[in-house]
């Protein structure tokens, strides 16, 4: 089969729970506690379609970044199956050729001691996309396609900004020509004024490569500007997967409208804020039912017990939420918020 | 109109450190009335934390306020001794940091702080203290207020260590509060509680209010006035709705171009090109102008923070009304 008919990226039912360790004779007996479990992800369903910009955005702790490690086969899930291209992320290790991550913090992300041309030039050389002979050409190409002056490439990471160093980085994940790319809040770490250059950037190169991106931001007015499609987590589930374009002022879910509602706006002068109760749970122990439930100002009972199933409510569009199936259309409740 | 409470006159704050000086803080005026909030606006290096800091007497060698005067109710911050500036410290002027734990001991209860806190300006017993202590923690709406005294930080999530700091600012009630990138940290969420939170106690207070970060748009959402800093300088100074709406200095109207929601769906976002100056050895004039599309000639020479109404600008070619700037005169 070719890799074509596959999706990106599919992932079904994953979850991811860490501190998890065999109950031990000590633990049995009540002589040492039971270590807690994070329960990052819980049955998260995600496809991707070869070419789409998908952004994915929560709160701290809601296991957004979780998600992309898994994605992009740095992490193996606890339950469920992920696969890129149709290969097992975590196992197969073609998928590292097609799909490469970039981190938040510039700086951390690049060896100090390594030059520009090593960083970016060491992967290709070594899965033969170069020879020695090759090699300062192949480097310069990937440099000026970000941006980059291809004479820097003898300097070290220290000798660039914050922006430069995020080119760098992403001149290093394009190397090797993935077709996928997973952005971990890479911008999230730039001044705005270089946030807009990196994004413009990650368009541009979507449209020369084709590449297909999980972008991951915790920024809801960049990824609503960028990507077609926004997904929602909240405690390691997806809430809400919604078209961009509708996003602002389409969203279904209780917790995606509050969220819109308290980002602050450059048109909106003098605001009174409303502020959504409570912080968010702790995966540790997560709430039963709707994970939402206890800082949802609708919740009924049900949501209590039983967890919502994230369900088609539109073109292209997911939610999980228990009021969908109630007669109560999502727009009469817009005001209630 | 009655006389500002805080007025900030050209001031000058320096780092020198091996034989190079670096000017983070130039010629920066601005005035703050009782009740009212500014914004201080700009990028990392824009010298706008050095200015809350210049205010809050927290210049340390090899920094030091070169020139220039703070006038707090007519006396100069600037000019005073170690031990007046500990008087008024926390307790006419507090300081929020981005971090919490800048503010906070790990170590020590936060009833033990807070209580210090109290007793290092005003003889009152320790059970008054904690009373006051707890109604400050419940006035920043933190639940369990009583209980919260025991806790240490560590046992606190980042919104709620940042609450207890903005209660540790507004214990003494103070007359103005610097509050440094306090909600940039945290998630939407909860910056929207602290927001909720600040705007309420200016409101019931009549404090004054520097707010210190790089979103334009928290600023707009709860400041009187902005000043937009770049390169040290103030270069555009006014009421929110003039400076946000037609701003006047190129770098304001490319800051505001740049944010994402500002363009249509999916188009390029306009971009300021280029980089911030290297502050060891600014650009000559104008720091902004090797970056600006509209520079000449002119822009060589250091314009001056211009008269203009309803907002000041600092440009030679300044985005719409008269032109008013005159070059700075060296001092």
């Amino acid at each position: 089969m070719s890799a074509a008919e596959h999706p990106v990226l599919d992932l079904r039912g994953i979850s991811k729970r860490f501190g998890e360790q065999k109950r031990s004779v000590a633990v049995r007996l009540g002589l040492v506690p039971q270590k807690p479990v994070v329960h990052a992800l819980d049955g998260v369903d995600l496809t991707i379609a070869p070419g789409e910009f998908v952004g994915l955005v929560g709160e701290s702790g809601s296991g957004k970044s979780t998600l992309g490690r898994i994605a992009a086969g740095l992490m193996r899930p606890s339950d469920g199956s992920a696969r890129v291209y149709g290969r097992d992320a975590a196992r197969d290790k073609a998928v590292h050729r097609d799909v490469q991550m970039i981190f938040q913090d510039p700086q951390a992300s690049l060896n100090p001691r390594l030059r520009v041309d090593q960083a970016v030039g060491e992967a290709p050389l070594v899965h033969g996309m170069t020879d020695k002979a090759g090699f300062d050409a192949y480097v310069s190409d990937q440099l000026a396609r970000v941006g980059l002056d291809p004479a820097v490439r003898s300097r070290f990471p220290h000798q660039f900004s914050g922006g430069q160093r995020q080119r760098i980085n992403i001149a290093r994940a394009l190397a090797l020509r993935p077709r996928f790319l997973v952005c971990d809040e890479s911008i999230a770490a730039l001044d705005v004024s270089i946030q807009a250059q990196i994004l413009n950037l990650f368009m541009d190169l979507r449209a020369q490569l084709n590449l297909t991106y999980l972008f991951i931001s915790h920024d809801l007015r960049a990824v609503q500007h960028v990507c077609d499609r926004v997904v929602i987590m909240y405690l390691g589930r997806i809430v809400e997967d919604i078209p961009a374009t509708r996003f602002a002022t389409g969203a279904n879910h209780p917790y995606t409208r509050a969220l819109l509602a308290e980002l602050p706006d450059l048109k909106q002068r003098r605001k009174t804020w409303v502020a959504m109760k409570g912080e968010i749970p702790s995966p540790i122990d997560p709430p039963k039912g709707c994970h939402f439930h206890p800082r949802c100002p609708l919740a009924f009972d049900r949501c209590r017990i039983e967890r919502p199933a994230l369900r088609q409510v539109g073109a292209a569009h997911r939610s999980a939420c228990h009021l969908n199936d109630t007669n109560d259309q999502p727009t009469s409740r817009q005001g209630s918020l | 109109m009655s006389a500002p409470l805080l007025e900030v006159r050209n001031l000058c704050t320096r780092f020198r450190q091996g034989g190079r000086e670096l000017r983070a803080v130039e010629d920066v005026s601005f005035t703050l009335s009782a009740g009212k909030t500014l914004g201080l606006v700009g990028e990392s290096g824009s010298g706008k934390s050095v200015t809350g800091f210049s205010i809050m007497g927290l210049i340390d060698p090899p920094g030091r306020i070169h020139a220039g005067q703070i006038l707090y109710r007519g006396q100069d911050l600037a000019r005073m001794s170690r031990r007046q500036m500990r008087q008024l410290q926390g307790n006419r002027i507090a300081m929020v940091f981005q971090d919490p734990m800048m503010t906070l001991n790990p170590v020590l209860r936060i009833g033990v702080q807070m209580i210090e806190a109290i007793q290092a300006h005003e003889r009152v017993d320790t059970a008054t203290a904690r009373a006051r202590a707890r109604d400050a923690l419940a006035a920043t709406g933190i639940p369990s207020p009583e209980s919260r005294l025991d806790a240490f930080p560590h046992q606190l999530s980042g919104g709620m260590r940042q609450r207890v700091a903005i209660a540790i600012a507004m214990l003494n009630r103070p007359d103005i509060i610097i509050a440094d990138e306090p909600t940039t940290a945290l998630d939407v969420s909860i910056q929207a509680q602290i927001l909720v939170e600040v705007q309420e106690l200016v409101r019931q207070t009549g404090m004054a209010l520097v707010w210190i970060t790089h979103d334009l748009s928290v600023v707009a959402g709860i400041a009187d006035e902005i000043a937009v800093m770049y390169a040290g300088r103030i270069v555009e100074l006014g009421p929110v709705d003039p400076v946000l709406d037609a701003p006047r200095h190129p770098y304001t109207a490319g800051l505001i171009a740049s944010l994402p929601g500002q363009a249509a769906h999916g188009a390029r976002l306009q971009q300021i090109p280029g980089t911030a100056p290297n502050m060891y050895a600014p650009p000559p004039g104008c720091a902004f102008a090797p970056r600006c599309a509209h520079a000449s000639q002119a822009c060589l020479r250091q314009p001056a923070l211009g008269p203009g109404a309803p907002q000041r600008v600092r440009c030679f070619h300044p985005l719409s009304g008269p032109v008013s700037a005159i070059e700075e005169v060296t001092a």
